[in-house]
This record gives C-alpha cells, sequence and structure tokens, in this order.
C-alpha cells in the first residue's frame, strides 16, 4: 500500500495525528486523532485502515472541490441545492447499505466544500480564542445543581462576573456533558482544555464537531432535541446524524469499555452495553450514494430560537408576542450577519468601532432606524429594510443619551418586582425532555440598570451561588459532585422546620454544610448566594457578609422588541416618571437557593445612578475644592497671626 | 444717625441681619451636628469603628428622630435663605447691604496688599470698607453653600419625586455632593469663620456681635476706617 503524496502521519508529544495536507495552501486536514486511545495495537491497526482511507478519499474529494473552498460567492442570491455525498469522520464516503455505517462528519462533509477551519474561528464555535473580540458582556452558560444549591455563571470571554471553566477545574468534557445540549459544537467540544479529566471518554464518543445543521438546515425534520438526547448518552460523533433527521441512532456509549472499537463492533460474547448504532434512511440516498442536504445560507428562525428563546417563567406562550421584527416578516440573521467566518453581528452600540467596520453601525437599533454620521452612505439615513425613522416628538434628547433603545422598547413589561426569567440554555428548553421543570438557574429581569459606564440598559441578572473555598481573600468554588459528595445527606435531609416534606436550602443546613466541608478548621468553607457571602461565625451561626464573588452578573436583554405603541412612554411620560412607576421602584430581589431569614433587595433606580464617570468628576472636585479653599483660608489665618505677633513685639 | 457713633460702641448690624444670622447658625449647626452620624449610619461598614455614631443616634432620640431633627433643621434653612432673598429684594436696607456685599475691584486690590502684608513686604494694611473682602467671601460661600446643600437635600429627602422629575440628578450623585460640601462647609464655618469672628486674638474668647450688633470705636477704626470715615461724613452733614 502506498500513501498518497499528500497524507502525513504526525506524532506530537501527546498525539499521533494523521493529516491530509494540501501543501499549495498551507492548509492541513484533520483526519483522526487517535493519540486518546493509548494501545499500541489499537493504534497500528486504525493507521492502516485510515491510510487506505486517505488513499481512496484524495483524488475523490479534495481533488475536486478544491476549487469550491477558494472561490467566493459569484453574487447569485438563490440558495445552492445541496444533493451530495455525506462523508464519516475519516473522510470515507458513507454508503446506507453497508454493514458498518458511521454517522456522517460536518467536518468531512460540509468542510469539502467550506472551509471548516475558517468557520471554526466564528463567534459561535471559538469562546477560547483570544483573537476574538469578547464585546460586550452576553448570556453566560450557568453551571446549576438544585441537589447542591449551586448555578454559577461561566464564560471562557473573560466577562466580569463570570467564572471560567477552567478556573473551577471544569475540563472540557464536563462543559459538554453539561452545556451539550445547546452547544452547536466546535470549541470545547474539539478542544481540550486543562485540566486534563479522567472521566473524559473522548477515545469512544468521539468529538463534537461543529453541528452545521444546527443553523443552516432548512428541514422541518432538524431536531436539536434528538441532539440533546444524543449529548446525554455522550454519542458526541453521533449527535449531528441523530438531529439531522436523515438517520436513526440507538445505542450509548455510556457504559462502553473505554478501548471499544467501534470498527469492529460490540463483542457478542459482551452484551451488556449496547453501542451506538446508525441507520441511515436509505430512501433519502440515490444510486450514487447522494443525498439531498437541505441546507440554507440564512439560517431560519426556528434554527436560532432553539438557543436563545426566553420566557417570563409561568407564562403561557400563546398569551405572548413574539419580537416585533420577525412578526414583521424579518428573520433573525437579517441582522445578526456573518461572512464565511462566521463573526456573527451581534447588534450593539459600539460594535463597529470595536470591530474596526463601520458597515456594522447600521445593524444596531440606532444605526438600522435612526441612521447616524461615520455609517457608509447610504446608510447614515438610517431606514435600513424599511425600519421605521421615530422621531420621539417631545421626548427629551436626554432619554436617548442615557438609556439603550431597548429600555422602552423591549423585554417584557415592568411590574412592581422583577420576575424569574427562563432562557433556552440556562434552562434546557426545547428538549421536550419528561419530569419536573429545573428550578435552577434562577435569572430575574427586566432589570433597568447602567453597568460600568454606559447607558442605562435591559438586563436579565442572576447572583451567583456557589460553594467554595476561601483562599487569601478569593472564593474558589468547588464543583457541585464535590459537593454532594461530602455534604449530599445534609443538603438533601427533609427539613423539620416546614412542611415535614418539603426539602429547602435553610440557614441550618448551610451552617452544618459549611462546618463539615470546613473540614474541622482545615480550610474556611464559603456559600455564596443571594448577593452575600455566608460564612460561619464565631457562634457556629451563619453570618452574612457582601464579597464581590457575591454580585450579580447582568446581561443585556435586547429583545422581544416591542413596536412604538407598546414602548415605554406610549401611554405617558408618567409611564416611568410617576410616584410608584416600576422602571424607578420596581423591586429587585436576589434570586437563590437560599431560604435566607434576610434578604436585602433594592430598588431599580439604585442601580441606575452609578454614572461612573460623573462620579469620579464630581469626587474629584469637590475634593480639591476642599484642599485649595481650606489651604488658602488657614493660610491666611496664620498670615493673619503673624502679622499680629509682629505688631506686638515690634510696634508700628 | 449721630447716634450710630455715640460713646464706645458702633451700631454695625441691624436687628433683621442679626435674627436671619441667628437662624442661619442654629440651623446650621444642627445639620452640622445631626449630618455627621447620619453620614455614617448611611456607610454601615464605619459604624463599627466609630464609637460615637450609636452613641449620638441615642442622645438624639434614635435614628428617626435624628432625621426628622435634621429634615427641622433643613427647612430652617430654607426658609432664612427665602426669606433673605426676600429682605435682598424687597426692603431698602436689604437692598443697601447687597450692594456692599458685591465684589469690586477694590477687593482685589486689598487681598494683594495684606497678603504682602502678612509677608512683611509692606508696612500698609487695607483700609477696608463696611465690609472686608473675607467678610464678602464668608456672604458668597454661604450662597454656594445654601444652592448646593438644600438642592442635594431636597434630592435626598424627596427621592422618589427627584427620580421621577429630576433625573438628571441622581441620589447617590446628590449624596455625595451632599457630603462632600458639608464637609466645605463645617470646615469653613468652624476653622475660617470662628478664627475671624471669635477666636483671633483682639476678639477672643469670642464676641457677641451676633447677638446685639455693636463693635467698639477702636475694632470700627482698625478694621473699618472707611466705613467709620463714611458714617462721619453722614452724620456730620445730617448735623
Amino acid at each position: 500500500m502506498k500513501l498518497p503524496s499528500n497524507a502525513e502521519v504526525r506524532m506530537t508529544n501527546d498525539e499521533l495525528r494523521v493529516e491530509l495536507v494540501d501543501k499549495a495552501h498551507q492548509r492541513t486536514s484533520f483526519l483522526r486523532d487517535v493519540s486518546r486511545v493509548h494501545h499500541l495495537s489499537f493504534i497500528i491497526h486504525h493507521s492502516v485502515s485510515i491510510f487506505l482511507l486517505v488513499a481512496f478519499l484524495c483524488p475523490n474529494a479534495f481533488g475536486a472541490n478544491k476549487a469550491l473552498l477558494e472561490r467566493e460567492r459569484d453574487g447569485s442570491r438563490s440558495d445552492a441545492v445541496h444533493r451530495i455525498p455525506l462523508y464519516d469522520m475519516n473522510g470515507e464516503k458513507i454508503s446506507p447499505d453497508d454493514i458498518l455505517v458511521l454517522p456522517f462528519s460536518t467536518k468531512f462533509t460540509c468542510g469539502e466544500c467550506h472551509d471548516y477551519g475558517k468557520i471554526r474561528l466564528g463567534w459561535h464555535f471559538d469562546s477560547l480564542s483570544t483573537t476574538t473580540l469578547a464585546g460586550r458582556p452576553g448570556e453566560p452558560w450557568v453551571l446549576t445543581d438544585e441537589r447542591t444549591g449551586i448555578q454559577l455563571p461561566l464564560s471562557n470571554r473573560g466577562w466580569a462576573g463570570t467564572w471560567r471553566p477552567s478556573e473551577i477545574g471544569l475540563s472540557s468534557w464536563g462543559f459538554v456533558k453539561a452545556f451539550g445540549s445547546h452547544l452547536p459544537g466546535g470549541d470545547m467540544g474539539e478542544r481540550e482544555i486543562k485540566p486534563e479529566d479522567p472521566a473524559a471518554r473522548w477515545e469512544v464518543s468521539g468529538n463534537l464537531e461543529i453541528n452545521c445543521l444546527a443553523c443552516h438546515s432548512g428541514a422541518h425534520y432538524q431536531d436539536q432535541a434528538a441532539w440533546a438526547d444524543q449529548i446525554k448518552r455522550e454519542n458526541l460523533w453521533w449527535a449531528a446524524t441523530a438531529a439531522s433527521g436523515m438517520a436513526s441512532v440507538e445505542g450509548t456509549v455510556i457504559g462502553l469499555p473505554a478501548l471499544y472499537d467501534i470498527y469492529r463492533g460490540p463483542d457478542p460474547d459482551k452484551l451488556t452495553y449496547s453501542p451506538p448504532r446508525v441507520d441511515y434512511f436509505s430512501h433519502l440516498f440515490d444510486r450514487r450514494n447522494q443525498t439531498f442536504f437541505d441546507v440554507t445560507a440564512k439560517p431560519p428562525n426556528n434554527r436560532c430560537l432553539f438557543c436563545h428563546s426566553s420566557m417570563v417563567a409561568g407564562t403561557e406562550m400563546w398569551k405572548t408576542d413574539q419580537d416585533a421584527h420577525l412578526a414583521a416578516g424579518m428573520s433573525c440573521v437579517d441582522c445578526h450577519r456573518n461572512g464565511l467566518d462566521h463573526r456573527i453581528v451581534r447588534g450593539y452600540e459600539g460594535e463597529a468601532a470595536e470591530r474596526n467596520d463601520p458597515a456594522l453601525a447600521s445593524l444596531s437599533c440606532e444605526g438600522c432606524h435612526l441612521g447616524g454620521a461615520g455609517q457608509p452612505e447610504p446608510y447614515d439615513l438610517g431606514g435600513r429594510l424599511r425600519a421605521p425613522r421615530p422621531e420621539h416628538k417631545g421626548l427629551p434628547a436626554i432619554h436617548l443619551e442615557k438609556m439603550t433603545c431597548t429600555v422602552c422598547h423591549s423585554g417584557p413589561w415592568p411590574e412592581t418586582q422583577t420576575r424569574q426569567i427562563r432562557t433556552a440554555r440556562a434552562h434546557q428548553m426545547g428538549e421536550h425532555a419528561s419530569g419536573p421543570e429545573p428550578q435552577l438557574p434562577q435569572i430575574a429581569g427586566p432589570v433597568y440598570a447602567r453597568i460600568g459606564e454606559g447607558k442605562i440598559g435591559l438586563y436579565s441578572a442572576i447572583w451567583p451561588s456557589f460553594w467554595g473555598e476561601m483562599r487569601g481573600g478569593k472564593v474558589v468554588p468547588l464543583l457541585p459532585d464535590k459537593v454532594y459528595e461530602k455534604v449530599g445527606a445534609i443538603l438533601s435531609a427533609r427539613d423539620n422546620n416546614t412542611t415535614g416534606t418539603e426539602k429547602v436550602l435553610t440557614e441550618g443546613k448551610v451552617a452544618a454544610a459549611l462546618k463539615a466541608l470546613g473540614e474541622g478548621g482545615k480550610l474556611e468553607a464559603v456559600y455564596v448566594a443571594g448577593g452575600k457571602l455566608h460564612r460561619l461565625g464565631g457562634d457556629g451561626k451563619l453570618a452574612a457578609a457582601d464579597h464581590a464573588s457575591a454580585q450579580p452578573y447582568y446581561w443585556p436583554a435586547a429583545h422581544d422588541a416591542r413596536p412604538a405603541g407598546l414602548s415605554l412612554g406610549a401611554k405617558s411620560c408618567e409611564d416611568c416618571h410617576s410616584a410608584d412607576a416600576p422602571f424607578f421602584f420596581a423591586q429587585v430581589r436576589p434570586l437563590s437557593p437560599l431560604r435566607a431569614q434576610v434578604v436585602s433587595a433594592s430598588v431599580m433606580k439604585d442601580l441606575q445612578g452609578k454614572d461612573v464617570a460623573v462620579f469620579a468628576r464630581t469626587s474629584w472636585f469637590f475634593k480639591w475644592l476642599i484642599i485649595i479653599t481650606m489651604s488658602l483660608l488657614v493660610l491666611h489665618i496664620l498670615g493673619d497671626l503673624f502679622r499680629r505677633f509682629m505688631r506686638r513685639i515690634t510696634p508700628e | 444717625m449721630s447716634d450710630r457713633r455715640e460713646g464706645a460702641y458702633v451700631q454695625r448690624f441691624s436687628w433683621q441681619f442679626r435674627a436671619q444670622h441667628i437662624v442661619l447658625f442654629t440651623s446650621t449647626t444642627v445639620l452640622i451636628l445631626t449630618g455627621i452620624p447620619l453620614w455614617f449610619l448611611g456607610h454601615p461598614v464605619y459604624i463599627d469603628h466609630v464609637w460615637w455614631v450609636k452613641e449620638s443616634a441615642g442622645a438624639f432620640g434614635g435614628i428617626g428622630m435624628m432625621r426628622l431633627i435634621h429634615r427641622v433643621s433643613a427647612a430652617g434653612l430654607i426658609a432664612v435663605s427665602l426669606y433673605h432673598l426676600l429682605y435682598t429684594f424687597l426692603s431698602r436696607e436689604g437692598r443697601r447691604e447687597f450692594l456692599e456685599l458685591l465684589p469690586r475691584p477694590k477687593d482685589v486690590a486689598d487681598v494683594t496688599i495684606n497678603s504682602l502684608y502678612f509677608l512683611g513686604l509692606t508696612k500698609k494694611r487695607p483700609r477696608f470698607g463696611r465690609f472686608t473682602y473675607y467678610e464678602k467671601f464668608d456672604y458668597w460661600a454661604v450662597y454656594w453653600g445654601c444652592v448646593i446643600m438644600i438642592g442635594s437635600g431636597l434630592v435626598l429627602w424627596f427621592d422618589k419625586l427627584a427620580a421621577s422629575y429630576v433625573t438628571w440628578f441622581p441620589y447617590k450623585l446628590a449624596a455625595l455632593i451632599h457630603s462632600d460640601e458639608a464637609i466645605l462647609a463645617a470646615l469653613a464655618l468652624f476653622v475660617w469663620h470662628f478664627y475671624n469672628v471669635h477666636f483671633r486674638p483682639s476678639r477672643f474668647p469670642g464676641t457677641l456681635l451676633w447677638l446685639h450688633g455693636r463693635i467698639s470705636r477702636e475694632e470700627m477704626l482698625e478694621d473699618h476706617p472707611l466705613e467709620y470715615e463714611k458714617m462721619a461724613g453722614e452724620d456730620d452733614r445730617g448735623e
């Protein structure tokens, strides 16, 4: 057997890879990471198989479509019909009638014509990047555990108030297990971060490739609930295939031995496990094993909404309206656009400057509706896509200077108290799973606040709740399983103080758990919840105090936009400017799993006055006014005393 | 008019002026005494480190009573400020005093000469009229202080109305300005003003000028020679 000229076996310190190298364009196509199987015979066995596949694949796949990879779109606004073959993770063409068929790989199926490496650097798939701008804080991933009362906002983007998964010891494997249901693939599904997780099962689960169909599928049978189900079964390789509706996937990776060989199939002598098996629907394939891959360049709204929905808890969907833009016939991607690089326009003010691309300005609320200097002509006039140009008659200009558009025009109508918000990603919405709805995380909204030096905006808020260890004044969070292992019995005890059957997290339980976690004084355990840090006091009781780690994390809630006629202020100025208007006086109660005796709620206006620049300038002015004035006055007094003294000793 | 210079004393301030001053300093003193512990009570982080805060709250009859006293005093300050405006514009005496208190180029010259005198660079002292430049400074400092303290204080007092109608002046900013200006006002009052009117060697340990409005002929000649000469001229013409 002879290797093709562009196939290479590469061995680094920690992995052995077989790659196709396109030397003309300095691009490599990762075929298979075999390093995770630490078994020499296994490696050799598969290397031989892969070399054979490479020999077959190269002239067919890469020779034919290299031109497509490099070519810009020709200007046609019609979508290309994708009647194409599917390829598995080894780059082998899939034939549904084969005895052993593998799930299709987007890296090889879609990547045959579209630059997977470039797409991989897109916003959704590159949170670990140091080159992608983190931009305005967004919705975090929320690590939740109802057993231990944990709701911890996580993000790799370094947004202040969130924790990086690596900081709390959450591995890539752990992250995918926790959040994979609403991950679009790629990112931590393909890249391992430290610490390495001994529980990781990448060898048998495979990587979680970018699922292009999660967004671009035009098929009504694209089923992200099936994707979520596959993630729960650790069937990462199989998830995209199962969700596509082009095949059925049975079995689970859970329980498979670490060295299970998917090419060999199950051992007939060991039928205690049920490995994943794919059955493609053969009627979807033609004689050449090509299938109609129902994809569209502009993702339909339904695809976006699986991960980007939110609602007020307890409301009935049929009584609510959708976003005014969608109701008018627009789609999400009319504003949230991207090129092949998948660096999606997020649409906030200032994004154009941050990304040094003036064209983006017209895709924010203000840019699209009001236009403005600095935008390319004719978008400086506003009114893009027939967007109405508001006159804001009678509205003092200070409103536009001090507040974002979303304050008046988006989100649920404010009431006397913030309400609980459920979001798709935080509450696993759309999975249609049975069982009780998750109680955590508890997210509050709408919150009208000024965060940093920006305008007053519309936000959702979460108060971190987690167990941790105090180290040098900082709190290091403990992972849920570790907490449950040590104090699960205490936390899950029935609470006799209430109904006798209810399990609630009381201050007494937290105090007992902190004592147990403290291991007899070896370390100081704390519990952060409801905006406070709780620690054991000298009297053995729980003591609450302010701490930076307990501060809420706010992120902007841009949707659902309401039409002008339903905006705040549409009725009258009294919508906000009255003695009990929610905009200023709604109560913002920190939400947490802890049933605390005392909960410190604040009023909305307290979150709006923190104009840091004005405060800093005012403070600076008065500080120097006091210093200079009093210095001059004291000098005057001293001068007067001095002359009086001199007159006394030397009369004039 | 001749009776103004009769005897050892000269009548310097009218009863109107003195009455307004008494209400002003009484309300201001109570505002300072109640305002300091109220500020500490609004910043719990300091309470345990400043022992007298809780003691003073107790002495006033609790936080609620202390806040009430503070607001009653504030009402007194507002009332006397408004009355002073009326007095200034509606009464002949008020208009005359106001005109005397307006800054003039001579005040700049007086500051310069006095500074040189303090430094020993000249033996001449400036000759002052009815009001010295530092008395004018005191007067206008009270104007500045009243505008800021009353304005920010009203935002703190009527926080809901202010949040609705004075949205450009948020509560926390008002609190910052209120406390910072209070520090300046208290320092200027107890250090500067008290030195000039009570503690300077010629008056120590104090004066009752604020009560009876009279100063000695010697003091008048020393501190306000031009005013004395003007009074003499007026009296002579009157005779």
